[in-house]
């Protein structure tokens, strides 16, 4: 402990610095939406300090959420400080507000507790605190600065000696004789308030040591027997400087009794509690020289305005948004619930990948609103709906994004009342909708919608490069025609999903690498191998021998998802939504490779994510509740992801895509389909011939 | 109990116990009794202090207190002779400790938030840092104990919370471990009834014990400071 000649001249105070908790934040929030309104009155608060810290812990003053109650709710062995908030309605009067008013007021209140006495009554008076807020409840932001107002009077304290430790001061048995009357003091003066006092006077006496309220100073000071040293209950833990609660005691003792004291003991009073066992020694006692005050009628200079961490003399923000923002708290809660799944199941469970993943929804129905939400469940925030109809009465029941009012003058758009409605269910997500009509093969433009389409292909072509992943949730089949070869050309992971009365599908569609070849495998391998590369698995036309026509002519039931059984749309949706997870958990993600008879014995480890298999296709019948997982190799001439098809649209574009929707039968011949048709005749002819032949 | 739960009434038996111990020793726990709940919570403040050590795990921890010098128009002079300099300070953590009862998994549950001087929450990645060392990798392989964000259920606020789900199994190991010492005192504790007199009657426990036990394996992961002294006195 080195002191130097210099701080033992002039007595010196370490000032507080402010500690709140969040709860304060919370019931400031509160009051001021509930209660204050516009009404920014100073408001009375409380705060309290410690005297027990250990060694290095700066003078604490706390403020928290107890701060507003109306009778002080103080911790075990904390001293009360009166405080004053001083909420400002905007960022303007924060800042405008005149803070040397405001030290003012709050240091005439002190003078005057001080010199008539109140403040020996009742010495809590002696600390104070003020608090100018701002709270900003739409950032969440919280600008505050405290003033712990301090009365610059005597000018100076010299002290005559240098401060030593109370255990230098006392025995152990006076230590022990004080000890005794002090928690015998504190009890009996708690009061009716349960507020401990944090400044008292220690008579010291030839018989022992005797503990006293301020008001008997005067009888004590006069009694020839006994030594007075007026005790702090000290928050600072320096060797060699006491806390704030000191300065204004002094300056009480030098209005009041400074005549009959010249030279004033204090004793900092640190009570500390470590291990179970209690420690005053490092306790300090100060002799303090002072000049009386008695004279003084104005109220002297005032300080005390809290410097911020760079110690500068300016306010302070917090911004709590991350806790007290809603909408931060309900993106925190969904990915916390996500890693419980983590911690509890799957430490190798890749949920930031899950989250970025962008997801391309066509088709805002039944499937499309039940995909969104299991994604949402995953933690997904990118989603993007493509429709183009209108929200119908009979939507809603199946729809579950929906509700009554959404089919009301006429519906909204289905695909931005999708997204508006996942916006409203979790405000985290990146949603978006676009009304927009899918062009399909073989249903003929006519000369005046060409122009609309073309911008139609080039809005969905630009949605398509923005995603990751595409699901097809259409109501026809040959709408998917177009999302499939998009999908197959830009290399992205497209689900597929389609319903019947009891039946449905859900198949992921092989991805090719842009600008590789289409990898149907080698020929006639298909049978010996049942292990497919998910590069060489196939989409959704690809087992079909016709190209995608008008469908909605002829539609058989079993092709109109609106009369499936209902449930199937949320089992479909969910298998989808499960599939794509699987998929980006498992280390080559769209070339999982899958087995096309999934029997266990098939199964290698080069299938498995960690989520297990990723099969190609599900199907699934209800009638049966059982599902299938068959998987099936890419087919050279399919109409949609077959290499011919995807080097022609690149190469010709919109060009290429016009004479697909007008002319019925391009595809087919592009392919070599129809050929296949006329081989398969053939084939039929020679077969039956050869069948009569047999007979 | 023989599973390493306790009932909702032994638990708010056990605070009491804690509590009265906790001042016996003259730590500082408090009782805080909720409204519409039937046993109430305990309680307990703690500052940490970054010292060198922790200053490095959290130096990311910077608080974000934007630029705000321009947020006074005035010029406040405030400066004399007779205040320190206050030096950068140590940093200083507030934790605040409560220990609630868990209605689903029947067991006591801590949860805590630990936040800066302005009031602003650690975040949850900063409050692992703040895990020693050696629970780290521990934890890395046992999930017994992990962290995570939740709304206290009587405050309804967010705090960081060990997870409940291992406590029990945690407690019926230590519990009947502890059972097979002799020396065990033999008061007939409540919560035991239907327990079979092999040898291995955990035939029990002074009361307050349960919470000691619990607390004690866990207060060093969050950095909550247990005096030894809560052991020696729950095993005489």
């Amino acid at each position: 402990m080195a002191t130097s000649a210099c701080s033992t001249a002039n007595l010196q105070f370490a000032p507080f610095s402010s500690a709140l908790d969040a709860g304060f934040w919370h019931k400031l929030s509160e009051n001021k939406l509930d209660v204050y309104g516009l009404d920014d009155k100073p408001r009375k608060i409380h705060g309290f300090y410690f005297n027990g810290d250990a060694v290095g812990i700066p003078c604490r003053l706390n403020v928290d959420y107890t701060a507003f109650n109306e009778i002080p709710q103080i911790p075990p062995n904390y001293f009360l400080s009166h405080g004053i908030l001083q909420n400002k309605n905007t960022i303007d009067a924060f800042k405008s507000c005149d803070k040397k008013e405001l030290l003012n007021d709050i240091a005439h209140e002190l003078w005057l507790d001080i010199t008539s006495g109140k403040a020996i009554d009742d010495p809590t008076l002696l600390s104070k605190f003020l608090m100018l807020t701002y709270a900003d409840l739409k950032k969440y932001h919280y600008y505050y600065w405290f003033t712990f107002p301090a009365l610059c009077a005597p000018e100076t304290f010299p002290l005559t000696k240098k401060p030593i430790r109370f255990s230098e001061r006392f025995t152990e048995e006076q230590t022990n004789a004080f000890l005794a009357a002090y928690t015998q003091f504190q009890e009996s003066t708690r009061g009716q308030r349960g507020v401990k006092t944090g400044y008292f006077i220690l008579q010291e006496t030839q018989t022992g040591l005797q503990v006293a309220n301020l008001k008997d100073a005067d009888r004590l000071l006069s009694d020839p027997q006994g030594k007075v040293l007026f005790c702090v209950c000290d928050p600072s833990t320096l060797a060699e400087h006491p806390g704030w609660p000191v300065r204004n005691l002094l300056t009480l003792i030098a209005y009041h009794w400074a005549d009959k004291l010249p030279e004033v003991e204090i004793v900092s009073f640190r009570d500390r509690i470590s291990q179970g066992s209690r420690d005053i020694s490092h306790s300090l006692v100060f002799t303090v020289q002072l000049q009386s005050l008695s004279n003084l009628t104005e109220c002297p200079k005032c300080v005390g305005w809290e410097k911020n961490a760079k110690g500068k003399l300016v306010p302070r923000m917090v911004d709590l948004s991350a806790t007290m923002d809603p909408v931060k708290l309900s993106e925190s809660s969904v990915d916390l619930n996500l890693k419980l799944m983590r911690w509890r199941l799957l430490p190798e469970l890749d949920l930031e990948k899950i989250t970025r993943t962008r997801c391309l929804l066509l088709g805002a129905g039944t499937l499309g609103c039940n995909v969104a939400r299991s994604l949402l469940g995953w933690g997904v925030r990118k989603i993007t709906f493509v429709d183009n109809s209108r929200i119908s009465y009979s939507n809603p029941v199946r729809q579950s994004l929906f509700v009554f009012e959404d089919c009301l003058h006429g519906g909204k758009a289905k695909a931005e009342a999708a997204a508006e409605s996942l916006r409203r269910i979790f405000p985290g997500v990146d949603a978006q909708g676009h009304s927009l009509t899918i062009p399909m093969p073989g249903h003929p433009l006519s000369e005046s919608s060409i122009e609309q389409t073309r911008k139609d292909v080039a809005v969905l072509e630009e949605l398509v490069d923005q995603h990751d992943v595409i699901f097809l949730l259409m109501d026809t089949r040959e709408s998917r025609w177009l999302p499939t070869l998009l999908g197959a050309a830009k290399g992205k992971i497209v689900l597929n999903a389609a319903l019947g009365f009891d039946t449905f599908l859900v198949v992921r569609h092989g991805v090719k690498m842009p600008g590789e070849p289409m990898d149907t495998g080698p020929p006639g391998e298909a049978k010996l191998s049942s292990n497919v590369h998910g590069s060489q698995l196939g989409c959704y036309f690809c087992n079909d021998v016709v190209a995608p026509g008008d469908s909605t002519r002829d539609r058989t039931l079993d092709q109109q998802c609106t009369v499936s059984r209902p449930g199937m749309s949320m089992i479909t949706a969910a298998l989808a939504v499960e599939l794509l997870v699987s998929i980006l958990q498992h280390p080559e993600e769209g070339g999982a490779p899958a087995d096309t008879s999934a029997r266990d014995e098939h199964i290698t480890k080069d299938m498995m994510s960690i989520l297990g298999l990723v099969p190609h296709q599900i199907r699934g019948f209800l009638s049966r509740y059982y599902n299938l997982l068959p998987a099936s190799r890419a087919f050279e001439k399919c109409t949609a992801c077959s290499s011919i098809v995807i080097e022609h649209y690149r190469k010709e574009g919109f060009g290429f895509l016009l004479s697909a929707f007008n002319q019925p039968s391009y595809l087919e011949d592009l392919t070599g389909l129809t050929q296949l048709h006329q081989e398969t005749l053939d084939s039929e002819v020679w077969a039956i011939s050869d069948d009569d032949e047999s007979m | 109990m023989v599973d390493g739960t306790i009932s909702a009434s032994v638990f708010a038996d056990e605070l009491h116990a804690f509590v009265e111990l906790s001042a016996t020793l003259k730590d500082t726990w408090q009782l805080a009794m909720a409204n519409d709940s039937k046993c109430g919570y305990i309680s307990k403040r703690q500052l940490l202090k970054l010292d060198q050590h922790l200053a490095d795990v959290s130096s990311g921890m910077v608080e974000s207190s934007l630029e705000v010098d321009e947020l006074t128009e005035q010029e406040v002079e405030d400066e004399e002779s007779n205040t320190i300099q206050v030096k950068p300070q140590t940093r200083v953590i507030s934790c605040e400790y409560h220990v609630v009862y868990s209605d689903s998994y029947s067991v006591p549950v801590l949860y805590f938030n630990m936040y800066h001087d302005s009031g602003k929450l650690l975040t949850l990645d900063e409050i692992w840092s703040l895990v020693p060392q050696i629970y780290q990798s521990r934890l890395s392989q046992e999930r017994w104990t992990f962290l995570t964000q939740q709304e206290h259920p009587i405050l309804g606020r967010p705090y960081f919370q060990l997870h409940p789900c291992h406590t029990a199994s945690l407690m019926k190991h230590s519990v009947l471990s502890r059972a097979t010492k002799p020396e065990i005192s033999t008061d007939t504790a409540q919560g035991l009834a239907g327990v079979s007199a092999t040898s291995h009657t955990p035939s029990m426990r002074r009361k307050g014990s349960y919470l000691v036990q619990w607390l004690s394996s866990v207060a060093p992961v969050v950095r909550l400071g247990m005096s030894l002294e809560y052991g020696l006195i729950g095993n005489n």
